[in-house]
């Protein structure tokens, strides 16, 4: 069930409708069950995946809990790290090994492989599950949160369908608490929940998907080219429609939760306006980026093993998150166009950031960090290595249209809307926009939102990015 | 003290939730109303969909001319292919020709929309359809507008099934049919555009999806055959005789001659006025639809092709 869709909305409502007017166990059976259904609605058979590995999991988390023999608590953390894992690579990067297996194969002289019987279909949403029951079993075993009683309470925290496809990553100590606990209806949470999703949908809608239109374009080569033209078009398009697709989608999720009672972590602030790549980093898909700190990059040894350790820890945390994105090796690129960034920025800057607020020194360097990111999206869009490199080589090869005008202002009111926005934001400090102003601003900011969605609203039916990952 | 302030926040909050449900609700409403009884009247495209459905949905196997009623539906090809006036004029008094053409449309949009017509009562002594090649085997249908206009709602699984449509994509079609503002709201957001930028319509040859590559012919024509019998059935079911019509595109070589070929063999006409690439370039408009002069030259040849054909069958 997309998030822009009517059934939605529609299962949104009954859904708010009928668990407040339920006792909090029964909320959490509801929940779960209308969690489940929000899954099994692109194919029931994926349930039973979902199903499996949670059940495993919160067996194995209890036998942790109740273990005080480190070796059989370390092996309980392995069994459940290559199960978790297992499931993961096998449906989501078999048919990458397969295709490179066939492309190998291809290149010794093989012929007629028949590469199509073996294709696996990616369940949606597995990446962001995964990981947030891998992030509670190492919990569970660190003892920063202690394993769930209820199967029920469990399998909620894992499904919730605010944000079971695309996250934000909950961790077990913020959710699993929230979970475990009832809930009160509080109507400054649920206004705010409103408004949240009304500008998800914005985002998705108005700007995500009609920016969707010139970076598709661009990049098909309706355009013309490649040429420098077509792919800054392309590229400034593509970087505004997915941070428009994702921050839309997780503030749905996140509004979404909160008309249920439930707060999720913020998973963007404003990742434009970074002034390094660090800071980048910091504030896009933060649920990720803070996993990954947590659970890759810290016990890989992070800062704490000298200079030379630091760099490969960094590149090594940004190509998995690379490759977490995808199984395509331009992922990989594109995670290491970041890794060799961070780790070059922290060989010239060190840990500390060049804090001087000098206002065209702040600008000059968020616009470079901008282009040095929108740069890494040609590898995120272009799906094979010499595409994107074709796309680079011709920023150098110059030709007009007229027609580049009129979709670079096109592209301009829509990306204005975001950046203005992100101002907003930014010299607020808020978790969401005109937090602070009063409620009779803010209703008319919600109606500005429901009249631009409705009215322009891209017209073509697009999953969110995210959705494949 | 804080306590007050709590309380005060609180009913404060409901009363902005309260306030912003309702007049969303009512600008939906709004919205819906304002669909169906305003954007036809200022909307040019759609007060005439809607006026040729009516027509439509009125034919009688005869006139009162006593000629004999043709339905002709398809997409922008017949749109802006055919010159409407200059072809009744053609085929006139033999026949007495009703139009309904809508962009984007293709076959299934076609199949499905003419089993409504018929449920709708409309007789017409033949029916052609009007697709290229790469319409006719496309499995695609044209979002809301398809389910608004041309869906039964009764039909909705068979759509599913037969455009691969997903679930969330199914319930939309549910919703489009049963709501004017959501059927249409891909016009509604074109022709707002058009006027808040009328620039922007430069970008549209721009930003079209991309033509995906056409199956080799074996696999064209066994497609085209089965659908052309599917369509065939369902005029005879109504007492209607049918035809399909393959206008001239600068689409690639796409094996028209011989679904033409086959299609006769199974007593079932193909018309193709004009072979592949017979008409110049300079007669299309945007590398796709024949302009003005283009549709003069069509419209000539097709009109005695269509009584030729017509009284042969």
């Amino acid at each position: 069930m997309l998030f822009d869709s009517a059934a939605y909305i529609l299962f949104l409502i009954l859904v708010v409708l009928v668990y407040w007017r339920l006792p909090f166990r029964k909320q959490n059976y509801m929940l779960l069950a209308a969690s489940y259904f929000f899954y099994g609605w692109w194919d029931w058979r994926f349930l039973l995946l979902m199903a499996g590995s949670t059940l495993v999991d919160y067996i194995v988390a209890r036998k942790i809990a109740a273990s005080s023999d480190a070796r059989t608590r370390r092996y309980l953390l392995l069994f459940s790290l290559i199960l978790n894992f297992s499931f993961l690579g096998i449906f989501k990067y078999f048919n990458f090994f397969v295709d490179s297996g066939a492309r190998l194969a291809a290149l010794l002289g093989a012929k007629r492989i028949p590469v199509s019987i073996w294709r696996i279909i990616l369940p949606p949403g597995i990446s962001f599950y995964t990981f947030q029951e891998v992030a509670y079993i190492v919990d569970v075993y660190h003892r920063k949160v202690a394993p769930a009683e209820s199967l029920v309470d469990y399998a909620l925290f894992v499904s919730l369908f605010p944000h079971l496809i695309a996250g934000p990553i909950q961790r077990p100590s913020h959710l699993l608490p929230q979970v475990q606990r009832p809930r009160t209806w509080d109507a400054t949470k649920a206004f705010d929940g409103l408004i949240l999703i009304l500008e998800g949908l914005f985002r998705k809608m108005v700007i995500a998907d009609n920016c969707a239109l010139i970076a598709n374009g661009a990049f098909a080569g309706s355009f013309g080219g490649p040429n420098t033209m077509t792919v800054l078009l392309g590229t400034y398009a593509f970087a505004w429609q997915i941070y428009g697709d994702f921050s839309g989608y997780s503030r749905i999720a996140r509004g979404s939760a909160q008309l249920l009672g439930f707060h999720f972590m913020v998973n963007f602030r404003q990742p434009y306006l970074a002034e390094s790549l660090q800071d980048f980093w910091r504030r896009w898909h933060i649920s990720l980026s803070s996993w990954l700190r947590d659970y890759l990059y810290i016990p890989l040894g992070g800062s704490r093993l000298g200079k030379v350790r630091t760099y490969i820890n960094l590149m090594l945390t940004m190509l998995l998150g690379g490759l977490w994105h995808g199984a395509n090796w331009t992922f990989v690129a594109w995670g290491g166009i970041h890794g060799a960034g961070l780790a070059v920025e922290r060989f010239l800057l060190g840990k500390k950031h060049d804090a001087s607020s000098a206002f065209l020194g702040r600008w000059a360097r968020r616009i470079f960090i901008f282009n040095l990111v929108c740069l890494a999206w040609i590898f995120f869009r272009i799906t094979s290595f010499s595409g994107a490199w074709e796309q680079i080589v011709a920023l150098a090869n110059w030709q007009w249209n007229p027609v580049y005008l009129t979709a670079l202002g096109f592209l301009s009111v829509y990306a204005l809307a975001l950046f203005l926005l992100d101002l907003q934001l930014e010299s607020s400090n808020a978790e969401q926009a005109f937090a602070s102003y009063p409620y009779a601003f803010r209703v008319l900011t919600g109606l500005a939102f429901c009249v631009l969605i409705t009215l322009f609203g891209a017209n073509q039916e697009s999953a969110f990015i995210y959705f494949r990952f | 003290m804080p306590l007050s302030i709590s309380a005060s926040e609180h009913r404060k909050a409901t009363r902005a939730l309260t306030i912003l449900l309702g007049a969303m609700l009512v600008y939906v409403c709004s919205l819906e109303v304002v669909t169906r009884l305003a954007f036809p009247r200022i909307n040019h495209v759609w007060r005439t969909i809607r006026e040729d459905h009516l027509t439509a949905v009125l034919l009688h196997p005869s006139a009162a001319s006593n000629s004999e009623t043709m339905l002709m539906v398809g997409n922008s090809y017949l749109e802006v292919g055919v010159n409407r006036e200059n072809l009744q004029q053609e085929i006139a008094p033999t026949f007495s020709i009703a139009y309904l053409p809508m962009s984007g449309t293709s076959y299934l949009d076609w199949y499905f929309g003419l089993r409504k017509l018929f449920m709708e009562g409309s007789r017409p002594a033949i029916v052609g359809v009007c697709l290229s090649t790469r319409d006719l085997i496309s499995d695609a249908t044209y979002g809301g507008s398809f389910a608004h206009t041309l869906m039964l709602r009764s039909d909705l699984l068979r759509v599913k099934k037969a455009s691969h449509l997903d679930n969330t994509m199914t319930s939309d079609y549910f919703f489009d049919s049963l709501s004017s503002w959501m059927g249409h709201r891909a016009e509604i957001h074109n022709w707002l555009l058009r006027k808040a930028a009328p620039s922007v319509e430069k970008l549209t040859p721009y930003v079209r999806p991309e033509k995906q590559s056409l199956p080799p012919s074996d696999v064209i024509l066994a497609k085209a055959l089965a659908r052309l019998r599917m369509l065939n059935q369902l005029a005879q079911r109504y007492g209607a005789r049918f035809f399909l019509l393959i206008p001239p595109t600068m689409d690639v070589r796409d094996a028209s001659n011989e679904i033409q070929a086959a299609a006769a063999k199974e007593g079932i006409l193909v018309l193709l006025p004009f072979q592949h690439a017979e008409l110049p370039g300079s007669v299309f408009l945007d590398g796709a639809h024949l302009n003005p002069q283009g549709a003069a030259i069509f419209t000539a040849r097709l009109g005695p092709t269509l009584l030729q054909s017509l009284y042969q069958n």
